[in-house]
Parts: structure tokens; C-alpha cells; sequence
């Protein structure tokens, strides 16, 4: 294995993996100890909420190992397959950050309590919070230090070829689609903001129910872009357009310096879904899998995942080589 | 979906953008049920009126290709998973007119008298 993903792997699942391990042992070891309910929110005015103590282990474990685990599983066998991007180092050093701060602030959320008759005589929780997000903080910034600067590289899937010949007139149209799992995260995050502003207006909270129908509306509205994009390869070039014509982006055929057709991991390549903007590409990125992506001469790529991408990259090409010719 | 028109070609433009539109139902590109691009899209990605793009989609609704739903656009029929079925047969005969040295125009006519 090499250096950048050995590095990648201990920053981003080892190290994060066996202090969060370490830290559910130590709060396990402690748990006898604590007061029954023990302390588990804190207000203003200091401990306002009780509840079982298991509750600290559970979300240590949480926060700590859910994503060192899904780098483990899915971006790291993509790394040794060759992809490189920022999106891995920061995911990494991410990782490590909120694992630490977990481990650092849940622990001695437990360690205070130690001891107690009450839950009620629970200190405040502010040090714990505050000396964890400085250390999280802290090993989060030394997670991306230590590890190797890159260039962002995909993974090239097999390519087309189109012969356009001089007198033809070509356009290549597809529809960039979002996976099943974000249709459904879209329709259960505003299915829910809409029944909180429901209940809001049942218990006549109106400044609630008008937030939650203002952040109803707002992912709606997001989640629309981020649903559908229409791709159009023509001889101007190509261009992106989301619902309703906005967003867009697009790439003149005299400004196309390669088109290939590539696999893109989202989280891994651009740190999330939709339209994203990283170290040069400009990102359409409703799925992961196939994608198109365009560089520019100046250097600044246009990456979209859409069904097809070979055979669009090669339109691409043919109409930039006619053109040239 | 890639579609093809040829300006140095003596057929219509409507018609050429049909048999476009028909080989890459052809092809696979489009199943039933999936919705063609805006007629919008096709004319000013191949330079031509929006009117000879809706034209050839009117003639691929009147071969039962697709459908033309109002607010829906142009949906692909059933008839599609056909003409995906003949695709094999087409090709071979297509090959062995050319070899043979036949002219387009004679092998169209013994195919239409043989339907």
C-alpha cells in the first residue's frame, strides 16, 4: 500500500477507531459508579435533564466509528484503487476531529459523575465541551497536516468513439438523475419539517410552525436541484442546467481541453451531493458512479454524473477535433 | 441521447431527425416509458426550428412510437421493445443489400411490399 493511503487510513480510521474503543472502555468501566438516571442535559442554569448512563458510551460509539467505518469500507478500497482528492484528506482529518472531540468530551462528562448520589449534583458541562472541541479541533488540523498533499485523480472508465463528419450536425441530451437513497432523505426531511410545523400550529407554537414551513419550503427548493439536471452536448459545448433552468454551467467547445468519461465516489470526490464547487471542478453530483467530466484549457474542470458519459465525452471530443480541424 | 442530422442530405430535415430519433430507440438509448428531450432542446442543440423537431415527433406518434401527452412531452411506447427486437435483422439485411450493391431506394421498396 502507499504512503498517501496508509496515511489516509490512520488518520481517518485507525487512530479515530482505537480512541473511540479506548473511550467506550473507560466510560463502560465507569457506568457503576454514576448516579441511576445520570445526568444527560445540561440548559443555561446548569443540569436539567436526566437519563440512563448507557446513553454516553452509545453516542461516543456514534460519533466516533460512523464515519472512520464508512471510510474503512468505501473510500479507502477507492484510494487503493487509485482516486485521489482533497475531499479524502479532509473526510479524514474530519474524522479524527469529531472523533476526538467525542471521546475527549464524553468521557469526562462520565468521569464528573463518578461517584455522585444524584444527578442533580452533576458539575456544568461546559469544560468538557469546550477542552473537547479545542482538542477535536486541534488533531482535526494536525489529521490534515499529516497527511500528503494530492492532486485530484479519478478513476477512468473504459471510453467511447464518435466520427462526426463535416456536414453533420450532432447533439448529445441526457438527464443527470439523483440515486433512490436522496430522493428518499429529501422527501423524509421535509415530510417531517411539515408535520413539525402541524404540530406547531396544533399547539398554536406559531414562531415554530413558521420556521418549520420556512425550512420546509428551503430543502424542498434544494432538494429540487438536486434532483434532476439536464446535460446537452452540442457544437457551442456542453452545458449543465438544473430544474427550471437555474443552476448552470457550462464549457464552450473552444475552452474543451479533454472530455472522459469517469467514476466518481461523491463524498469522497467532492464531499457531498449536488452542486459543488472544489480545487478545481466545479461539480454536478447527484450520484456516485459514472460521470462526464470536461476540463477546461484554463485548467478548471466540469464534472457531471450522468447515464451515458462515454458516449457524450466522445460527442464532446469529435465536435472539439472537428472544430480544431 | 445522441442524435444525428446531415445538412449535405437531400431528406427533410424533419424526416432526418425522426430516423434519428428512431435509431436510438433502436439502440437501446430510449425504453418505454422514458420521455424524449424537449423538442426545445433537439432544435437548438442540431440548429433547426423547433417546429421540424415537433414535425418529426408527430410522425413518430403517428407510427405509434410514442406519445405526445400535453405537459408531459413525447413518451416512448411500447412498440420500442419491437423495433429494439428487429435491430439484429435490420443491420444483416442493411449489410447484404450494400454488399450485394443494391440501391437504398430499391431495398426500401421490397421491404415495404413485403409488409
Amino acid at each position: 500500500m502507499n504512503d498517501v493511503t496508509r496515511r489516509f487510513t490512520l488518520v481517518g480510521a485507525v487512530i479515530p477507531g482505537a480512541l473511540t474503543v479506548l473511550a467506550v472502555v473507560v466510560q463502560v468501566a465507569l457506568l457503576p459508579q454514576l448516579p441511576n438516571p445520570s445526568a444527560v442535559h445540561w440548559g443555561l442554569d446548569g443540569v436539567d435533564g436526566s437519563g440512563p448512563a448507557w446513553t454516553y458510551p452509545v453516542i461516543t460509539a456514534f460519533m466516533g466509528a460512523l464515519l472512520p467505518v464508512w471510510l474503512w469500507l468505501s473510500a479507502r478500497p477507492r484510494m487503493r484503487s487509485g482516486a485521489r482528492g482533497w475531499s479524502f484528506r479532509f473526510l479524514a482529518a474530519f474524522a479524527l476531529g469529531i472523533a476526538v472531540f467525542g471521546a475527549v468530551a464524553m468521557t469526562w462528562a462520565v468521569a464528573m459523575q463518578a461517584g455522585l448520589d444524584s444527578w442533580t449534583d452533576a458539575p456544568s458541562v461546559v469544560p468538557a465541551l469546550a477542552v473537547g472541541a479545542v482538542l477535536g479541533i486541534v488533531a482535526g488540523l494536525g489529521g490534515y497536516a499529516g497527511q500528503p498533499k494530492t492532486v485530484t485523480v479519478y478513476q477512468e472508465l473504459p471510453q467511447a468513439h464518435v466520427e462526426i463528419s463535416a456536414g453533420e450536425r450532432v447533439v448529445w441530451l441526457g438527464v443527470a438523475k439523483a440515486g433512490k437513497g436522496t430522493v428518499a432523505v429529501i422527501i423524509v426531511a421535509v415530510a417531517l419539517l411539515l408535520g413539525g410545523a402541524v404540530a406547531g400550529w396544533l399547539t398554536q407554537e406559531y414562531p415554530v410552525m413558521w420556521l418549520m414551513l420556512a425550512l420546509a419550503v428551503l430543502i424542498a427548493a434544494l432538494g429540487l436541484m438536486m434532483l434532476e439536471a439536464d446535460v446537452r452536448v452540442d457544437a457551442t459545448g456542453i452545458q449543465v442546467r438544473g430544474p427550471a433552468g437555474w443552476p448552470r454551467s457550462s464549457v464552450a467547445l473552444g475552452q474543451v481541453a479533454s472530455a472522459t468519461a469517469i467514476e466518481v465516489e461523491a463524498l469522497g470526490s467532492f464531499g457531498g451531493w449536488g452542486w459543488r464547487r472544489v480545487p478545481g471542478a466545479m461539480g454536478v453530483i447527484l450520484r456516485s458512479g459514472e460521470a462526464l467530466r470536461v476540463e477546461r484549457r484554463e485548467g478548471h474542470a466540469l464534472v457531471v454524473t450522468v447515464d451515458g458519459a462515454a458516449t457524450a465525452a466522445a460527442v464532446l471530443t469529435a465536435l472539439a477535433e472537428r472544430a480544431e480541424a | 441521447m445522441l442524435l444525428r442530422i446531415d445538412t449535405a442530405s437531400d431528406q427533410p430535415l424533419f424526416a432526418q431527425v425522426a430516423a434519428a430519433v428512431r435509431a436510438a430507440i433502436s439502440q437501446g438509448e430510449a425504453r418505454p416509458g422514458d420521455r424524449l428531450p424537449p423538442a426545445r432542446e433537439v432544435a437548438q442543440g442540431l440548429g433547426v426550428n423547433v417546429h421540424t423537431v415537433l414535425r418529426a415527433y408527430q410522425d413518430l406518434r403517428d407510427e405509434g412510437l410514442v406519445d405526445l401527452r400535453r405537459g408531459r412531452g413525447a413518451v416512448v411506447t411500447d412498440a420500442a421493445d419491437s423495433i429494439a427486437q428487429l435491430r439484429r435483422d435490420i443491420a444483416e439485411l442493411g449489410k447484404r443489400a450494400t454488399a450485394l450493391g443494391m440501391a437504398p431506394a430499391t431495398v426500401v421498396a421490397l421491404v415495404r411490399a413485403s409488409l
